[in-house]
C-alpha cells in the first residue's frame, strides 16, 4: 500500500486532479480501479497506442499496476500526494 | 534534539527578527526553529498555540527549486517540521524558457513567487552557507545556524566559470549561456530579435553530464522557428562536445523537415567540440576552427550548486553521489540529494526528475524519522521538447533504484513513435504545456499570473522570515 502510494505520486505530473483541460492528459481520480486497471493493462500490451502511455505502462508488473490502479480510485481530495 | 520552548521563549512580538536570529547563535538549548517559529512577525500567537509534539523531528531543506519547494510540501504534509531555505522571492523556471527565447512567451510565464506552504514550513529567505554533516548544523549566510534531523540538499546547479577557457561572467554579458531562466534568458532572446537577417548564429553544447539532455536541442529548433518566420536568410551552427544526444533522431529528422537549410549540426568527431572562447570578438574555437558568431549562445560545462562543492558532499566529479532508493549522500550521514545536484545514473536532469525525487525523498525521509524501512519502488522521468509550437516530442523512462544506481527499465521507455502523426505530435506539446502548469503548481503553489494582492495575503499566511 504505501508502494503503491509512492508510486502513485509520480503519476500526478501529468494526470494531476488539480488542473484539467481538453488539452490535458485524462483525468484518473475519476474512474473506478478495475476501469484504470483494464486501461493500463492496454497500454502495456500495446492493445491500445498512445502517445506515450504504453512506454510508462511498460515499466510496471501487472501486480504494481493493479495497486497503483487502486490508490487512484481511492483518491478523493486533490492533493500533490494521493 | 531537545525542546526547550516552553519554558525559554520571551515573548515574540517583543523581540525583534534581528535579536531573534542572532538570538539563534547563542541561545543555549534553542533549537533555531523554536527561534524561528516564535518570532515570526504577524503570526506569534498562532506560532505560540500551533506548537509541533515536542520532539518532532526537524528537517531543513535547501533550496526551493523543482526539487527543493516539492519535497518540503510533502514532508511538511506528512507532519514533520520543514525549514525551507531559499534567497530568492522569485523563482524563474527554465522548462519553456526557450520558447521565450523564440519570442513565443513572455518571461512573466515563467516566473512564480512561491507561496502556499503548509503551516509547519518556515520559509528562510537566505543563502545557506556551510554544512555541518558531523554537526547536523547548517549556517546560514547572516550566520545563523540551524540544527536538522535530516536535511535535504536541492541546491540545483552551477556554472563551472572559465572550465571552458575565456568563458566567465563578464564574457556571459556578451555571449550569454540562459542555462539560469531569468535575465540570461531576455539577453539571448533581445540579441536575437537585433541580429539581422542574415546572420549567423552559434550555439556551444557540453558533454554529459548537464542540466536537461533534450535542452539544446530544443533551444536549437526553437531558435530556427524564430529565424524561419524572421529572419529566413540566417543560420545556426550547433557545436556539440558529442556524438549522441538525447531524442536525435527525431530532432534531426525534424530538423530537415522544418528547417532544412537552416541548421547545421556539428558533433565531436567533426572536431566541433568548443575549447575556448573570445568574447571580445564574440568568436568560438574549436581545436580546428574558429566561428564568428552575430549572436552567440554558450552553455557552459556545469556542476552541483556550490554549497555542495564547499561542504564536501559533490564527489570529484562535481556531483552528489547518492544511495539510489533513499537518495542519501554515500560520502555523510542523514544527508538527502535530490534534483540537479545529484547523481542519479540514468535519471536526467530534469525538472520532471526532481520533482518525481522530491516526492519519493520525502516519503523515505518521514519514514527514516520514525525508524521505518525505506521504500524501494520506481521513478518516471518524461521529458517534452518542442521542435515549434505545434510539434511536441517526449523521452520517457521508468527507472528502478538497484544497489548502485537508477536503471531504466528493460522494455520499458523510449521517444514519440518516428512516424507519429501530426496529431499526436500537437497532442504532445499541448501535454508539455500541461505538465508545466502542474508541476509549477506543486511546487510553488501558484500560477505565474497571480495578482499581486493574492501575494501578499499568502505572504501573512506563511511563516517568512
Ligand atoms: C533551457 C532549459 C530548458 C529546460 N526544459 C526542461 C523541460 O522541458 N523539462 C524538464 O523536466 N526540465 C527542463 N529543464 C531542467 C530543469 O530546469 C532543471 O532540471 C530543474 O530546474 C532542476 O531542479 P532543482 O530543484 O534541482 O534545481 P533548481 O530548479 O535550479 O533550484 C535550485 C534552487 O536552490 C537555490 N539554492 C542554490 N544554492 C542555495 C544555497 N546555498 N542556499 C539556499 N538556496 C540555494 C536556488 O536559488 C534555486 O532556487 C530545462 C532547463 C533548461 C536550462
Ligand atoms: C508524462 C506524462 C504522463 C505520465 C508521467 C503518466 N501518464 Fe498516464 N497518460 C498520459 C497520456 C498522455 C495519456 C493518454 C494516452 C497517450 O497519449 O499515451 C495517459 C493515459 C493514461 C491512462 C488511460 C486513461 C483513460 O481514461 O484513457 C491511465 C489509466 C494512465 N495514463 C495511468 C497512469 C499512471 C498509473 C501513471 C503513473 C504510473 C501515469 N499514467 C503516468 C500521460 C502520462
Amino acid at each position: 500500500m504505501e508502494d503503491a502510494k509512492a508510486m502513485a505520486a509520480v503519476c500526478n505530473g501529468c494526470h494531476g486532479p488539480l488542473l484539467s483541460s481538453p488539452l490535458s492528459p485524462p483525468l484518473l481520480h475519476n474512474q473506478p480501479a478495475d476501469q484504470l486497471f483494464t486501461k493500463l493493462i492496454t497500454y502495456k500490451t500495446g492493445q491500445l497506442e498512445g502517445t506515450l502511455m504504453n512506454r510508462i505502462a511498460k515499466g510496471y508488473s501487472k501486480e504494481q499496476l493493479r495497486a497503483i490502479a487502486n490508490v487512484l480510485a481511492s483518491t478523493t481530495s486533490p492533493s500533490s500526494t494521493p | 534534539m531537545t525542546d526547550t520552548r516552553d519554558h525559554d521563549l520571551s515573548p515574540p512580538h517583543s523581540i525583534t527578527r534581528r535579536q531573534c536570529l542572532q538570538a539563534g547563535l547563542t541561545g543555549a538549548g534553542l533549537t533555531a526553529l523554536s527561534l524561528l517559529e516564535g518570532c515570526t512577525a504577524g503570526s506569534s500567537e498562532r506560532a505560540l498555540t500551533q506548537r509541533a509534539p515536542k520532539h518532532s523531528p526537524n528537517v531543513v531543506v535547501i533550496g526551493g527549486g523543482f526539487a527543493g519547494a516539492t519535497c518540503a510540501r510533502v514532508l511538511a504534509e506528512s507532519g514533520v517540521n520543514v525549514v525551507l531555505v531559499d534567497p530568492s522571492e522569485q523563482y524563474v523556471a527554465c522548462p519553456m524558457s526557450n520558447l521565450v527565447i523564440a519570442s513565443l512567451r513572455n518571461i512573466e510565464a515563467q516566473t512564480f513567487q512561491p507561496q502556499g506552504f503548509p503551516e509547519n514550513v518556515t520559509v528562510v529567505r537566505q543563502m545557506a552557507q556551510y554544512i555541518d554533516a558531523e554537526q547536523q548544523q547548517v549556517t546560514l549566510e547572516d550566520g545563523v545556524v540551524l540544527n536538522y534531523d535530516r536535511l535535504v540538499l536541492a541546491p540545483g546547479i552551477d556554472l563551472r566559470w572559465s572550465a571552458l577557457e575565456g568563458y566567465d561572467t563578464e564574457a556571459a554579458k556578451r555571449m550569454p549561456h540562459a542555462w539560469k531562466a531569468g535575465p540570461q534568458t531576455l539577453l539571448l532572446r533581445d540579441q536575437l530579435r537585433a541580429m539581422p537577417n542574415g546572420g549567423t548564429v552559434v550555439m556551444s553544447v557540453p558533454a554529459n553530464p548537464y542540466r536537461c539532455p533534450p535542452g539544446p536541442y530544443e533551444r536549437a529548433s526553437l531558435i530556427a522557428h524564430y529565424l524561419k518566420t524572421h529572419k529566413p536568410r540566417s543560420k545556426l551552427i550547433v557545436l556539440d562536445a558529442k556524438d549522441r544526444f538525447s531524442k536525435q533522431s527525431l530532432f534531426q529528422r525534424a530538423w530537415k523537415e522544418q528547417y532544412s537549410n537552416l541548421i547545421e549540426w556539428q558533433g565531436l568527431s567533426d572536431g566541433a567540440q568548443v575549447v575556448r572562447i573570445d568574447a571580445k570578438r564574440n568568436t568560438l574555437h574549436t581545436d580546428f576552427d574558429e566561428f564568428r558568431a552575430d549572436v552567440a549562445n554558450v552553455i557552459p560545462p556545469q556542476q552541483a550548486g556550490s554549497i555542495a562543492i564547499t561542504s564536501d558532499i559533490a564527489d570529484a566529479s562535481g556531483w552528489c553521489p547518492i544511495q539510489p532508493a533513499t537518495f542519501e549522500s554515500t560520502r555523510v550521514p542523514n544527508v538527502h540529494i535530490i534534483g540537479d545536484a545529484a547523481i542519479a545514473n540514468a535519471m536526467p536532469k530534469s525538472a520532471f526528475a526532481a520533482n518525481a525525487q522530491a516526492k519519493l525523498c520525502a516519503i523515505q525521509v518521514t519514514r527514516l524519522l520514525s525508524d521505518q524501512d525505506p521504500l524501494s519502488v520506481p521513478l518516471i522521468n518524461t521529458c517534452y521538447s518542442l521542435i515549434n509550437p505545434n510539434y511536441g516530442i517526449s523521452v520517457a523512462d521508468v527507472y528502478q533504484p538497484t544497489q548502485s544506481a537508477w536503471s531504466p527499465t528493460p522494455g520499458a521507455g523510449g521517444v514519440s513513435a518516428t512516424n507519429a502523426p501530426a496529431s499526436h505530435r500537437q497532442k504532445e506539446a499541448d501535454y508539455a504545456h500541461h505538465w508545466f502548469k502542474t508541476i509549477t503548481q506543486e511546487a510553488f503553489g501558484s500560477t505565474p499570473t497571480t495578482k499581486q494582492k493574492e501575494r501578499d495575503k499568502n505572504r501573512h499566511r506563511n511563516r517568512i522570515v
